[in-house]
């Protein structure tokens, strides 16, 4: 009835359910307690790996870690991972699987704020606890109960960043941006803060993402004569922007964004990244925070690890997932794997001393950074140095 | 400074964009008229040449990354011949055409988990140690010696893809295989031979335009696609198979490119869409191409 082919097929399939089940209950019966599952969708492919491939790794590690210290009360942390390639259809999959699987406790990722909006909704819906590593605040404003996210504001950026630029007495300043989300976020937070603080934009332009030559816009901003230049983009158009200033001539302070804090950008503009002062999560300068600091210590730990584990230094993209594992694992610790609960103690957490600063949450934040997040940082001989 | 001061700088800019179009539209040209397939691998051999350059770039002198990047084009431009068009020959074109689709995704891929993800950077040609380059004031612009030679580079180009089409017999041989295969057959010309030919020529000219541009920007994985496009967009308007035709495209397009923010304020992001409102606009008003003659059907 089923010709012979249809039969094999049927036997395949029936071995394959047969396998499955098998596994599970293996799974089920060496470990000594149910692992904690958290789900992990980050940007390991395309344009964003430099953000996403530190991301994995770090949280590698400190799965890795944390089993090796006999897990959480017992249960060992298994993560499941979802590369989205940066695209939020991916994510959107990739959160769909994620919520169909009861074990689940918590998602950390996207890595970009696209694929974040893109799931926020999702996870809210499904009451499934949601850890963004990306930037933009438009993820948490309006608040959603089960939606928080690690990565530093960019109004938090841009408000340092004109911090810097009041001390220095500038007051007219030409602003480029990437036109993806990154870029186009951090214009807004700049046009809503800088009217404020009395600075003024004459030159106001923006670049695709994949644009390999920046002149034309660059020589817009020469003719208005800015005092300084800020370029709010993600690798590798800031480091072209960067290069471009060079070749004509314009000497004026070049200030960009946490966009760039990754040697990628000191590889891609070489001698043009000289001088290019930016603010940053502090894990790229830990070595000269001041002992004062909080973070220090945590700072110093995660950098050494990594570099251990990953012959690289840490980054500040990986930062933001170390923020979002241990918020999880801190709550796991508290309340076990019970996502309302999870929620419930993430938002209630005050003095989380992470990577990217001292989370204090709260119904109202779902950041819970302020601007000592970050640190100014500036690039002299291929390094990077605390601006005091 | 007015508008009217910053258009020598822009067209400066323009034409370094202009030139590696044309050089990619001449690529389509070649292999158009060689096997009627637009090869849509052509943005992918400018990121081969463009990749080894900026490998061996880190270790040896331009002398020796140069030929050798350029090497490598052809040597992918060979295979992708040998292995996708001759033992497909009876396949119609337009599955050809998908074909070359299929493997500049096959190259993007394989350069992403050879060479990674990250872009590249590539050290100017005769830069101060590399790290900065020298330049030039003309004219209230500012010129930089790697767009001294990306523009040189296309001129010798072009002047030697002339010369070799116009006087070599290889060359007429690979012409006349283009005007009417069946004839090329009858007096003895190899068609298979001169495919592959086409094929190996497209792909080193891709790739000495990617070594040559990748100092003034970097060398990514997927850097073929949008310059790809470009050059198909230039190829299309001058007219397939004219040289001519796709250096004044390829140029006017990268001028149209840089002035475009100039005219339209805050519009600069969208400037990859010019290229295919003019592609548009002269399909519709002048389809045979900007330089072509109407050509005569026998």
């Amino acid at each position: 009835m089923f010709g012979k082919r249809g039969l094999l097929v049927f036997v395949f399939i029936v071995a394959l359910f047969a396998m499955a089940v098998g596994t599970c209950n293996c799974a089920a019966k060496s470990a000594s307690k149910a692992p904690y599952v958290i789900g992990a969708i980050l940007s390991f492919t395309g344009d964003n790996a430099p953000l996403g491939v530190p991301e994995r790794n770090t949280v590698e590690m400190l799965a890795k870690q944390i089993n090796a210290a006999g897990g959480v009360k017992g249960h060992p942390i298994k993560v499941i991972y979802y590369d989205d390639g940066g695209k939020p259809d991916q994510a959107a999959t990739a959160c769909q699987d994620l919520l169909s699987n009861r074990s689940v406790v918590a998602i950390i990722g996207p890595t970009l704020t696209g694929p974040s909006l893109a799931i926020a909704t999702m996870c809210q819906n499904a009451k499934m606890p949601l850890i963004s590593c990306a930037a933009s605040i438009k993820i948490v404003d309006p608040v959603k109960s089960y939606v928080f996210k690690t990565a530093q504001t960019d109004s938090l950026a841009v408000a340092k960043l004109i911090d810097y630029l009041k001390k220095a007495k500038i007051t007219k300043v030409g602003f480029i941006n990437d036109a993806n989300a990154f870029g186009a976020s951090g214009r807004e937070q700049w046009q809503k803060l800088s009217g404020k603080a009395g600075i003024k934009t004459v030159a106001l332009e923006s670049f695709a993402s994949a644009d390999t030559d920046m002149t034309a816009q660059l020589t817009k901003i020469r003719a208005a004569k800015p005092q300084a230049v800020i370029c709010w983009g993600t690798n590798p158009g800031p480091a072209i922007v960067a290069k471009n200033m060079r070749t004509l001539g314009m000497r004026m302070p070049l200030l960009m964004s946490h966009g760039v804090s990754n040697k990628a950008f000191i590889d891609l503009a070489g001698k043009a990244a000289e001088g290019v002062v930016f603010p940053s999560g502090k894990i790229i300068v830990a070595g000269q925070i001041p002992s004062s600091d909080p973070q220090r210590n945590v700072l110093l730990k995660y950098g050494t690890d990594y570099q251990k584990a990953f012959k690289q230094p840490a980054s500040h993209f990986g930062g933001h997932a170390w923020d979002a594992f241990m918020l999880v694992v801190d709550a796991l610790n508290k309340v076990g794997p019970d996502r309302t609960k999870i929620r419930a103690n993430i938002e209630a957490r005050k003095g989380f001393v992470g990577i990217d600063g001292v989370f204090d949450m709260s119904k109202s934040d779902h950041n819970g950074l302020d601007k000592s997040a970050f640190a100014l940082v500036t690039i002299k001989n291929g390094k990077w140095v605390l601006v005091k | 400074m007015d508008q009217l001061g910053q258009i020598p700088q822009l067209v400066v800019s323009g034409i370094t964009s202009g030139c590696i179009y044309a050089i990619v539209a001449i690529g389509f040209s070649i292999i158009y008229g060689g096997t009627q397939v637009i090869n849509f691998a052509q943005g992918e051999f400018v990121m081969v040449g463009a990749m080894v350059a900026a490998v061996l770039l880190t270790k040896f002198s331009v002398v020796i990354a140069f030929p050798v990047a350029v090497a490598a084009g052809c040597v992918v431009g060979a295979l992708l011949a040998l292995c996708v068009l001759v033992p497909l020959k009876r396949a119609s074109v337009v599955s050809l055409i998908i074909l070359t689709v299929g493997a500049s995704i096959l190259l993007r891929g394989l350069a992403q988990l050879f060479w990674g993800e990250e872009a590249k950077h590539v050290p100017y040609f005769t830069g101060i140690n590399g790290a900065e380059d020298r330049t030039f004031h003309v004219l209230g612009a500012v010129i930089s010696a790697q767009q001294v030679w990306v523009v040189g580079v296309t001129i010798l180009l072009v002047a030697a893809t002339h010369l070799f089409f116009r006087y070599t017999l290889v060359g007429r041989a690979m012409r006349a295989c283009s005007s009417n295969p069946t004839g090329a057959k009858l007096v003895g010309i190899s068609v298979q031979k001169m495919i592959v030919l086409s094929f190996v020529m497209a792909a080193g000219l891709g790739a000495i335009a990617g070594v040559t541009v990748s100092p003034y920007f970097y060398a990514k994985c997927n850097m073929g696609t949008a310059l790809g496009l470009k050059g198909f967009c230039a190829a299309v308007l001058g007219g397939l198979g004219s040289f001519g035709g796709c250096i004044v495209a390829g140029i006017l397009l990268g001028i149209a490119e840089a002035l475009i923010g100039l005219v339209m304020p805050s519009m600069s992001d969208y400037k990859d869409a010019v290229a295919f409102v003019i592609l548009l606009i002269v399909l519709l008003v002048k389809p045979e191409g900007i330089l072509a003659r109407k050509k005569v059907v026998a």
